[in-house]
């Protein structure tokens, strides 16, 4: 399994089960909290890191623009929501070319929709219990569109969703570091 | 034998005769045919005459205009498509590249600024010595947009098979990886192209991937030039790609003509299975025909993602390629033979994996014995989850086929087509001709043969037919190699029926193993021939008059590259021919003497 992503002069890795870590000329960490990082960001998906994050808000952190989004379940549907509001947050993050994209611990929402505009290369897919269903997250890639995927968490789920997704995008599994 | 049906293609497969009715048709009108394929592409001036010129010499899309870089990247970007992943390579320490149509749009514009400043021209040749790689996929791209024909170096030649392919194209410029890895070593490439470069009498600009030299410049040089306003077209049958193929005498150049080659790459890629949004999977080198035509140029121009693996397949086991298969849910997947076998060989069972994204396996380069395709169709040719007809994990059920191709042609020319008509597969064949390739097996005077040995021939030609006179085999174009069609029309391929050894895929020219030994005064009266061989199909032996096995060794390890060391030395003299003398060894060789 390839241990690093190299894409429009970024590395991206996988930082144990949750972790994301973005590298150009500094290193941005996504739900980790280690060396080798200039600057982190928490969604919530492992941790209660991300309480109190304003939305949405944009964020100059070095070298990389992030730009907050809600992550939540819908409540006015009649089902318990698995997610409330507050919770949990995605990102959107630029550097140079690049887009990368998380959704935090969400359901599908209309925020997706939005994100869509902003031509996202790679789409960080949190997958399992406390994530997306490999059938939503198919969903959350039908609408996003991302150049490339890069499932984290469930590695069952990550199998299903890879047959779900692959028609409509380019799926890659980077094996977790650390 | 029988013909295998995969489930994958029960709901979808024609008969042989079927087939085999609209292939007729297809070479009745080849000219119509391939007109009609020639569309697909788009042309910056439509050409006069479909062919022109006669038989062999004959000269395809004669006066059309093509812009070979709006045809393999350009058309992606004007349909929005540029942020698609376009070729990614995994690096044999874990690192994966991943570049997109917009990217290598970027780079290969900027590099096609630099060439342009240092002078190279329209019908120029740049020429590439590079492992499956960005770098090397750019420094083409970039050729392409100036008008440059491109010649890329298997990098397992010697500095003296370099030097003889660098002194006939005369290269403008060359872009080069100074080293490569390979089970965790570097392997030089820098010192074979230095010495290959250094009896030029006109030195091409250098360009190096990692590594430095005071006589090349860092490859970031290359790509750091302004954006390239327009591509410039080629003339159809002018020179777009070259390669060297390997005949008794010698390795000939052969030259594949802009046209004919885009409109061949094009469609046969599409037909055997590529589309937009395939992951393409392919271990072949980029300095042999099926590298380029398929695995790099057809793959992007269909609006595949081409998928690189550079490094060693047994690093760290050799269940490496299954993890690239899986872990970027490659749907085709093109190797070799020998590959196979030595897969086979290494990993019986193939478990653990989810295979379900592939569509299809293709091999080429060399015969794909029966075994080995029941191992392979069953092994890597099945599936996780359920499919009517299969038992998952344990028997095929989709495509498995072998191809069979020459550098000389350009691309595969048999096949069973995905994404035309389907026909059955027939296990041990290379399947039925592709539509609009008259293939044949003929005898001496060129009458059809069915189900008997005979010469394999073509019998019109092709639209890439390459600029060079090609062997004749009466009024056809002989390919040199020995086979038997059955009454439906399938393709076995036996083996060479001249003295070309066939190893790994790779077509060597004993005439060339023997020159160099001479020439480097390593062993008088040297004959270079093929020994049947279970695993490479065959390997190079050479029987010497004089001279020290080591020393033979070395120096064919360093003249013509590794892939032609020899397995067997024997030290004997072989009066006559030597023609002749190559047929007696390899004979001999097949009947255990």
């Amino acid at each position: 399994m390839p241990r690093a992503m190299l894409v429009k002069g970024y590395e991206l890795e996988r930082v144990g089960e949750v972790g994301v870590r973005l590298k150009g000329k500094e290193a941005l960490c996504i739900d980790f909290d280690g060396r080798g990082c200039d600057h982190h960001i928490f969604t919530g998906l492992h941790s209660s890191g991300a309480k109190g994050v304003r939305l949405p808000q944009e964020l100059r952190l070095g070298e990389f623009s992030v730009k907050t989004l809600s992550a939540y379940s819908r409540e006015d549907l009649g089902v318990e929501p698995r997610y409330k509001r507050g919770e949990s947050v995605g990102y959107v993050v630029r550097a140079g070319d690049l887009t990368l994209y998380h959704p935090g611990a969400s359901e599908l929402v209309e925020e997706m929709i939005e994100v869509r505009s902003y031509n996202v290369t790679v789409m960080i897919v949190p997958l399992g219990e406390k994530a997306l269903t490999p059938e939503e997250a198919f969903e959350a890639v039908k609408t996003v569109r991302p150049a490339v995927v890069v499932p984290i968490m469930g590695r069952e789920e990550a199998q299903k969703f890879k047959l779900l997704a692959y028609p409509y995008t380019q799926v890659i599994f980077l094996h977790p570091q650390g | 034998m029988s013909y295998v049906v995969p489930p994958l293609m029960k709901y979808n497969v024609v008969s042989p005769q079927e087939y085999m009715k609209y292939h007729a048709e297809s070479v009745r009108e080849i000219e119509k045919f391939w007109a009609a394929q020639a569309l697909q592409l788009k042309w910056t001036r439509r050409w006069s005459q479909t062919r022109g010129g006669e038989g062999f010499h004959a000269r395809w899309f004669t006066e059309g205009l093509i812009d070979a870089y709006y045809n393999v990247i350009g058309r992606h970007l004007s349909l929005g498509l540029g942020d698609r992943p376009a070729v990614i390579v995994e690096w044999e320490d874990g690192t994966a590249q991943v570049a997109t149509f917009l990217d290598l749009d970027r780079a290969s514009r900027r590099a096609a600024s630099v060439m342009q400043e240092l002078g190279v021209r329209p019908g120029d040749w740049v020429a590439i010595l590079a492992p499956q790689s960005l770098e090397a996929t750019v420094a083409l791209l970039g050729a392409f947009r100036v008008g440059a024909a491109v010649e890329t170096l298997f990098t397992g030649w010697g500095w003296w098979e370099l030097h003889k392919r660098l002194r006939r194209r005369q290269p403008k410029l060359v872009v080069a990886f100074a080293e490569m890895q390979r089970r965790g070593k570097k392997i030089d490439l820098l010192s074979p192209l230095l010495r290959a470069l250094e009896k030029l009498d006109e030195r091409p600009e250098l360009f190096l991937v990692g590594g430095s030299h005071s006589l090349g410049r860092p490859f970031e040089d290359l790509v750091s030039g302004s954006l390239h306003e327009s591509s410039l077209p080629f003339p159809a049958d002018g020179p777009l790609v070259g390669f060297h193929a390997g005949y008794e005498d010698d390795f000939r150049p052969i030259t594949h003509p802009a046209g004919g080659y885009l409109v061949q790459v094009n469609a046969v890629s599409r037909w055997v299975g590529m589309r937009p949004r395939d992951t393409v999977f392919c271990t072949v080198s980029l300095g042999w025909i099926t590298g380029v035509s398929h695995c790099l140029l057809g793959a992007l121009m269909v609006g595949s993602t081409a998928l690189f693996y550079n490094g060693s397949p047994d690093q760290p086991s050799w269940e490496r390629w299954l993890e690239v298969l899986d872990n970027y849910a490659a749907t085709l997947f093109i190797t070799t033979s020998t590959a196979l076998r030595l897969l086979k060989k290494n990993l019986e069972r193939v478990k653990g994996y989810n295979l379900d994204a592939l569509k299809a396996v293709i091999v080429t380069g060399e015969p794909l014995e029966e075994s080995l395709w029941r191992w392979l169709y069953a092994e890597v040719g099945t599936g996780s989850s359920p499919m009517i007809d299969s038992v998952p994990g344990r028997t095929g059920r989709i495509p498995v086929f072998n191809t069979y191709i020459q550098t000389e042609l350009g691309t595969f020319v048999t096949g069973n087509l995905l994404n035309l008509a389907f026909a059955p597969i027939l296990p041990g064949a290379a399947g039925l001709p592709i539509w609009g390739f008259d293939l044949d097996v003929v005898e001496e005077g060129g009458r059809s043969l069915r189900g008997k040995r005979g010469r394999l021939v073509v019998k019109k030609p092709w639209p890439s037919l390459p600029l060079e006179p090609l062997p004749m085999w009466g009024e056809y174009y002989d390919a040199g190699d020995e086979a038997v069609m059955n009454e439906d029309g399938y393709l076995t391929v036996l083996g060479r029926a001249d003295g070309v050894i066939k190893t790994s895929g790779f077509r060597l020219s004993p005439g060339a193993i023997e020159d160099a030994l001479e020439s480097a005064g390593r062993a008088r009266g040297a004959i270079a021939f093929g020994l049947p061989d279970s695993t490479r199909f065959e390997l190079v032996g050479v029987a010497i008059e004089d001279g020290e096995p080591e020393e033979v060794r070395r120096a064919v390890r360093e003249l013509v590259g590794p892939i032609a060391e020899p397995s067997y030395i024997s030290r004997e003299t072989v009066e006559g021919d030597k023609r002749w003398g190559r047929r007696l060894l390899r004979e001999r060789a097949a009947a255990g003497r």
